[in-house]
């Protein structure tokens, strides 16, 4: 499974990189390759079964902090 | 360049396919040939304290249909188009399981017909096991529950008369039952409407057996009551006649015959049931609830053994009075037994909470006894049409 | 980026979609009886949140939300705010996925890992993205009508199960429950019209933009109403237990031995749904990170940003319980901030300026 991710993320990663780099658009291929490494390490991270905390507020609401509901 | 675009082109059906692949399930996809289509289901208890149920399933093998000359020879024992698997478990689903170590399929129930229910089981309390039941995500809650005195393996196994599979006959037994109000047929959405709910009680078909030729056959009739509260528990039956009344009081008796005896000759007359309007009022009073119930009944002379004149204005007042003299009978012998009982089958409890909300948080405790000791002012109104095609009897004084 | 137009038809029926794919299972079990008075009221208070978003976007025509939120609070403060918008759009879009490949996952296809069901739907949605919003919105075009059409004609089939008994009483509902389920479900169905704010500009017609918000969500919402009303009618007191009330529901149809099984088209339609609404808002999500980076096309982030929202689509919950305790409890306050206070701040900040503008002219 890992190997797939890697294989996709390598060919896409290659073939949109390059054609933005040979349009010579070095923002867009930085902002590019930051956001397509953030991806890859999420999802090896996944697919290895590291426990990454969710991100949402707990359950014990505000609302109820505040006395309200 | 060109490259490019052809590896991209690539990639694309690559992608695609594998849409193909995933999103119409072929990666869960279930071939008829690898699965067991069980069309009846049983589960019943050893003794009513013991721990483990006995579920019996009743799957179907797909065969050629057998012409009408070889009938038969099929229906032997050898060529049953279908087979029963018992298996005892500690809950359902582990009976379920633990059958495939003798029959290789998986067991589908998309096309459940019936769950017939054994007396012990029905004794000990049935929650727990409504549970499989519900959560499956195959089960359709269109199948029809009975309970039955007998093993409900031997009542999978009888032989079926126009259907070639029990618990198929069963279940056209339990819609037909609707031609004559016998049996009050009762699928898995209603049961479990009425378990769930705080006050009526939950009720389910009988089943026994019949002899008939060398054989013995499927018998539906009555209503088993069972109780409120942690567990529903079999307390009681409703034999036919008290079951037409029970079904007349919630409006659900579709056909019928009500027979009487016509004085002074005290021949029969037998009266078809056409429609069955019912309105229940209550009125909330400080002692209890008193609810009056108002029927409306519809029939049209079936049968007359009487060999009078029933076409006169007299004749019909009378005949209207008897009508709904015996009406009265068989609702009041129902009404006895459900309060004898302390359950309420009919909903009453539902109807005090949906009309008047505050009064039931008051008495919805003791609701069983109140319901008891609560009074029935009962009206019937009923009009005989005469249908049929002869306007009064040939041999008539 | 794209000069893309949309017909403000088109813009109405993707709201439709938005509004109508939205699964109200667990606020059906804390309303019961009186879910439909909650939608009714969630309409009310939806309409003073897209009142609010639309005021914003015809104030300044032309311009996404991303442009809004610059011209409004400067550059500095609106990159902050925008970069909150795209963690609330990653969410969103995490949490339909999420949902989604739940119900397949255990409804359908059970042995399926869910992960592949939503990678699968994800590229499917890519794809969407990529051939950009015209193709989203000519899809809609033809695909809603069909699926709104046929989803009342199997309703229509369901009637003669009917118990009207079932709604009494009436307003069993404590107050404290009733606030808390209208809060949901205006969150829920009809605050996520705010990525349609970066969908705007591309329509052709600037004028009829408040009407086809508003006639969108006055139709999702009946739709939604529909459905509620059908499911406490038949399933009365047996809906508190549905995981998919609106499909138990459906399973029950059973005319005459023809019409039955009649889920499977249910389920197809709710696949649409679902696949034009994780489309739009997949769209919302690249567009607005695009623009808060400055790029010129948003086209190579669009295979990113979906991996990493289905990834964030399996952190979010440890279990389905969960899922559904925080739709009722979490997500509303998640979510309202972003849906209604933030543009009712712009909606302030501008009118201060402009009288503080005025004042000073006299």
């Amino acid at each position: 499974m890992i190997i797939i991710v890697t294989i996709a993320f390598l060919g896409i990663g290659f073939a949109q990189g390059r054609s933005l780099w040979q349009q010579k658009n070095y923002w867009e291929f930085t902002v590019f390759l930051f956001f397509m490494v953030m991806a890859y390490v999420f999802s090896f991270l996944q697919m290895k079964g590291v426990e990454i905390p969710s991100p949402l507020p707990p359950v014990k609401d505000l609302f109820t902090k505040l006395g309200i509901l | 360049m060109v490259i490019l675009v052809v590896r991209f082109y690539q990639l694309l059906f690559i992608l695609l396919l594998l849409c193909t692949i995933c999103l119409n399930g072929c990666w869960n996809s279930k071939e008829l040939s690898d699965i067991a289509l069980v069309t009846g289901m049983g589960f019943d208890k050893e003794k009513v304290d013991s721990q483990e149920v006995i579920m019996t399933s009743q799957v179907i093998i797909p065969k050629e249909h057998p012409s009408m000359a070889g009938a038969a020879e099929s229906t032997s024992e050898e060529n049953k188009p279908y087979t029963n698997l018992t298996q005892k478990g500690v809950s359902i689903f582990d009976a379920v399981r633990k059958t495939n170590a003798f029959y290789s399929n998986k067991q589908f129930w998309g096309h459940l017909k019936t769950v017939i229910i054994g007396k012990n089981a029905a004794k000990a309390g049935i929650n727990s096991y409504m549970d499989f039941l519900i959560r499956d995500h195959e089960l359709r809650r269109q199948a029809y529950i009975l309970i039955s005195e007998k093993k409900p393996e031997t009542i999978l196994g009888l032989m079926a008369d126009m259907e070639l599979i029990p618990s198929i006959t069963m279940q056209g037994l339990v819609e037909s039952a609707r031609f004559s109000g016998f049996a009050s047929s009762v699928n898995l959405q209603n049961f479990l409407s009425r378990l769930m709910s705080e006050s009526t009680a939950p009720i389910a078909a009988l089943v026994k057996t019949k002899k008939h030729e060398a054989n013995a056959l499927p018998h539906v009739y009555g209503t088993a009551i069972f109780s409120k509260g942690k567990q529903a528990r079999l307390i009681g039956k409703l034999n036919e006649h008290e079951t037409r009344g029970f079904l007349f009081v919630i409006g659900q008796v579709k056909s019928g015959i009500v027979s009487f005896k016509y004085p002074p000759t005290e021949e029969i007359v037998s009266i078809e049931l056409l429609s069955n309007k019912v309105a229940i009022k209550p009125l909330f009073k400080k002692k209890g609830p008193v609810f009056q119930v108002t029927l409306k009944i519809i029939g049209a002379l079936g049968e007359q053994l009487y060999l009078g004149d029933l076409t006169s204005f007299q004749a019909k007042a009378k005949l209207n009075r008897l009508f709904a003299q015996e009406v009265r009978r068989e609702v009041m012998k129902s009404m006895a037994k459900a309060k004898k009982l302390k359950a309420d089958i009919y909903g009453f409890g539902e109807i005090i909470y949906q009309k008047n909300p505050h009064y039931w948080q008051k008495i919805k405790k003791n609701w069983p006894e109140i319901f008891a000791k609560s009074e029935f002012d009962l009206k019937i109104k009923t009009r005989i049409k005469y249908s049929g095609l002869i306007i009064k009897s040939p041999i008539s004084n | 980026m794209e000069q893309v137009k949309i017909s403000p038809f088109q813009l109405g029926l993707l709201v439709i979609s938005i509004v109508a794919g939205s699964n109200l299972a667990p606020i059906e079990v804390l309303a019961k009886r009186d879910t439909w008075i909650c939608i009714i009221m969630a309409m009310i208070l939806g309409s003073i949140f897209i009142w609010a978003q639309t005021t914003l976007a015809t104030k300044y025509t032309g311009k996404n939300l991303v442009q809004i939120n610059e011209l409004i609070y400067g550059k500095k403060i609106g990159i902050v705010i925008n970069l909150f918008y795209s963690w609330y759009f990653m969410q969103l879009i995490a949490l339909q996925i999420f949902d989604f490949s739940e119900f397949y996952k255990n409804l359908m296809l059970r042995e399926t890992p869910q992960p592949v069901i939503a990678i699968v739907f994800l590229l499917l949605c890519g794809w969407a993205v990529w051939k950009g919003m015209e193709v989203i919105a000519r899809c809609s075009e033809i695909v809603i009508p069909i699926i709104i059409l046929a989803v009342i004609g199997t309703l229509f089939l369901i009637i003669p199960n009917f118990k009207f008994t079932n709604f009494l009483p009436y307003l069993q509902i404590t107050t404290t429950d009733l606030i808390r389920s209208s809060s949901s479900l205006t969150a829920i169905l009809f605050g996520e019209i705010i990525c349609f704010l970066m969908i705007i500009p591309m329509i052709n017609n600037h004028t009829k933009l408040r009407s086809a918000i508003f006639i969108g969500m006055y139709l999702g919402g009946a739709l939604i109403l529909l459905g509620s009303v059908y499911v406490i009618a038949v399933l009365g007191n047996t809906m508190e237990i549905s995981s998919y009330p609106l499909l138990q529901l459906v399973r029950l149809i059973d005319l005459g031995e023809f019409f039955s099984r009649m889920e499977v088209l249910v389920t197809a339609s709710f696949f649409w749904i679902i696949f034009l609404k994780i489309a739009v808002i997949y769209y919302a999500m690249v567009l607005n990170t695009a623009e808060i980076f400055k790029l010129k096309n948003m086209k190579p982030l669009i295979f990113p940003l979906g991996v990493l929202g289905v990834n964030l689509a399996f952190i979010l919950f440890d279990n389905s319980g969960d899922h559904y305790s925080f739709i009722v409890n979490g997500y509303p306050q998640m979510a309202i901030p972003y849906q209604f206070v933030i543009p009712l701040i712009s909606l302030l900040v501008i009118w201060i300026r402009k009288s503080l503008a005025t004042k000073k002219e006299i």
